[in-house]
């Protein structure tokens, strides 16, 4: 029974993690925003995948405390430099 | 089982002349490091070597001998981990081997800097050219290193007695380590500074103070550990 | 004692969670510590890019989104597949273990296949890694990776000969775990590498 829940969430993660890449790329071709807005909105996609990964393939939550909290700092402290630093270059 | 204390003592003593001898040559003496950019212009490079001469030649020579005692450190952490292996202990020699390389290669560029340095009249190609040299053969190989630390990785996590010689976590870092030390090959490509050039951020500061960082951790668990190591484990098994 | 029972696990289980986390502690120190790495990556790259805009802006034009795109959903379904493989370790089966290590393997190979078609256009057009500012880092950094991927294959490829029963793959569930971990985090690297390099305006 766990087992085939845990298989249908580990695919509904993945439709998500592709259906974040295909939006990723539309926001290319389309390109109304604004060149800063939209890579910024491609970097917070980008990272919202990396905690996606982290929590559902890497399991993440069910490991140790620390390293959930050493994850969900990472993710925060590089995605937020790296969006900083991009904003102003 | 043979009394690890001596070979303890010997390896702290041997880490200890290497810090001092190494660091004290190359950071403090003669200022090789942290390297120079590789992008000074030749006239730079030679009034480098011309104005510190003394400095440079006694600084690495305190540096090369440096380096020697890194063998006995290294030989005596293949006495441990041949325990852990049955039949030939392959990985244990391998680790010695590859010590060798890592010593001869961190000890020659000295004498190329000794060399550029020893007539201070010779002409300003040459000595840029032995500089170049140096510094390309002090930063390239990485190999040797790299091989020792997958070697104590490999045989760390062979290592399933209740006491192993390391924590199997520093095994781990160990690999890490020699996945922090792979850039090292770019450097050659790189004449302008940046974080592949020898001074860089990946190639010298992470590759070079990444094993550093795992030695002083090994020696924090040894010493640690120190009294309660007759048991025939070098750092502690718990920690 | 070490593995995890998936059919026996329940939400007030907290206190068997904590103790059986997956994969050793050596193994998150790893690759945390190799995160933390990949982060100064990603930070030289932007820090070079704020430097020379319009070197970067020129060399991401030559690049393939198209190629990178696919990898990055390659990448992910391997990670799909290897997480499938890691739940089949801890329910001892087999068969789908095999098989999904299989898939795992062969969506790595794909991804080494796209990698060299990518890397020859370039070389083919005239750009090396010595070209500029811009080409040095998308090749010594995707190279990084490269590098990462292949020591997962040559580590997937240890896991399928070294586990061929389900004896076997009962001493391996760590193991699984470890090389799983492994092989999310290089998905992980690459998703972040492919929106910096290749999308980022």
């Amino acid at each position: 029974m766990m087992l085939n829940v845990a298989k249908d969430k580990l695919f509904l993660v993945l439709v998500a993690l592709l259906g974040i890449t295909m939006v990723s790329w539309l926001f290319i071709s389309s390109a109304n925003l604004e060149e800063k807005s939209l890579g910024v909105v491609i970097l917070l996609l980008a990272f919202f995948k990396v905690r996606l990964i982290a929590i559902h393939f890497m399991e993440t939550a069910m490991a140790h405390r620390l390293v959930r909290i050493a994850f969900e700092t990472w993710g925060a402290v590089v995605g937020g430099m790296m969006i900083l630093g991009y904003l102003m270059g | 089982m043979t009394d690890r204390k001596p070979l303890i003592i010997v390896a702290t003593i041997s880490m200890v002349m290497t810090t001092i001898l190494y660091a004290g040559g190359m950071f403090y003496i003669s200022g090789f490091l942290p390297p120079p950019s590789p992008a000074l212009s030749q006239i730079e490079v030679v009034s480098f070597y011309q104005q510190n001469h003394t400095a440079i030649i006694t600084g690495l020579t305190m540096a090369f001998v440096g380096t020697g005692f890194m063998l006995p450190l290294c030989v005596i952490g293949s006495v441990f981990m041949a325990e852990v292996e049955e039949g030939f202990p392959y990985f244990s020699v391998m680790q010695a081997l590859c010590a060798l390389a890592t010593v001869i290669f961190t000890a020659l560029p000295n004498f190329i800097w000794m060399t550029a340095a020893f007539r201070v009249d010779r002409s300003p190609e040459l000595i840029a050219l032995l500089h170049d040299l140096g510094w390309i053969m002090w930063a390239t190989p990485s190999w040797g290193f790299a091989f020792q630390l997958i070697c104590v990785a490999v045989v760390g996590l062979k290592d399933k007695r209740p006491k192993p010689f390391i924590p199997r976590w520093m095994s781990y870092l160990a690999l890490w380590v020699a996945v922090g030390v792979a850039p090292t090959p770019l450097v050659p490509f790189f004449v302008e500074a940046g974080p592949f050039a020898w001074n860089g951020l990946f190639t010298f500061w992470v590759a070079f103070f990444s094993p550093i960082l795992w030695i002083i951790i090994l020696f924090v668990l040894i010493a640690i550990n120190i009294r309660s190591n007759e048991q025939g484990d070098l750092v502690g098994s718990r920690l | 004692m070490n593995t995890i029972n998936v059919d026996k696990m329940t939400a007030s289980d907290s206190e068997s969670l904590i103790e059986h986390h997956p994969a050793e502690i050596g193994v998150w120190l790893f690759i945390f510590a190799d995160m933390c790495i990949f982060a100064m990556y990603f930070g030289v790259f932007v820090w070079e890019k704020n430097l020379n805009p319009a070197i970067f802006a020129e060399g991401q034009a030559t690049l393939s989104a198209q190629l990178g795109g696919l990898n990055t959903v390659i990448l992910l379904i391997s990670s799909y597949f290897a997480a499938k493989a890691v739940h089949s370790a801890r329910v001892f089966n087999i068969d789908a273990y095999r098989r999904f290590i299989k898939l795992t393997i062969f969506c790595g190979l794909a991804f080494l296949c796209v990698k060299f078609v990518e890397y020859s256009d370039k070389f083919s057009a005239g750009f090396d890694i010595a070209t500029n500012a811009f080409y040095r880092n998308y090749f010594s950094f995707t190279g990084f990776h490269l590098l990462h991927v292949i020591l997962g294959l040559s580590f997937l490829a240890w896991l399928l000969f070294s586990t061929k029963t389900a004896e076997q793959l009962k001493e391996n569930v760590k193991a699984s775990e470890g090389v799983g971990l492994y092989w999310h985090m290089v998905d992980l690297l690459w998703v972040v590498l492919f929106s910096l390099i290749y999308l980022v305006p």
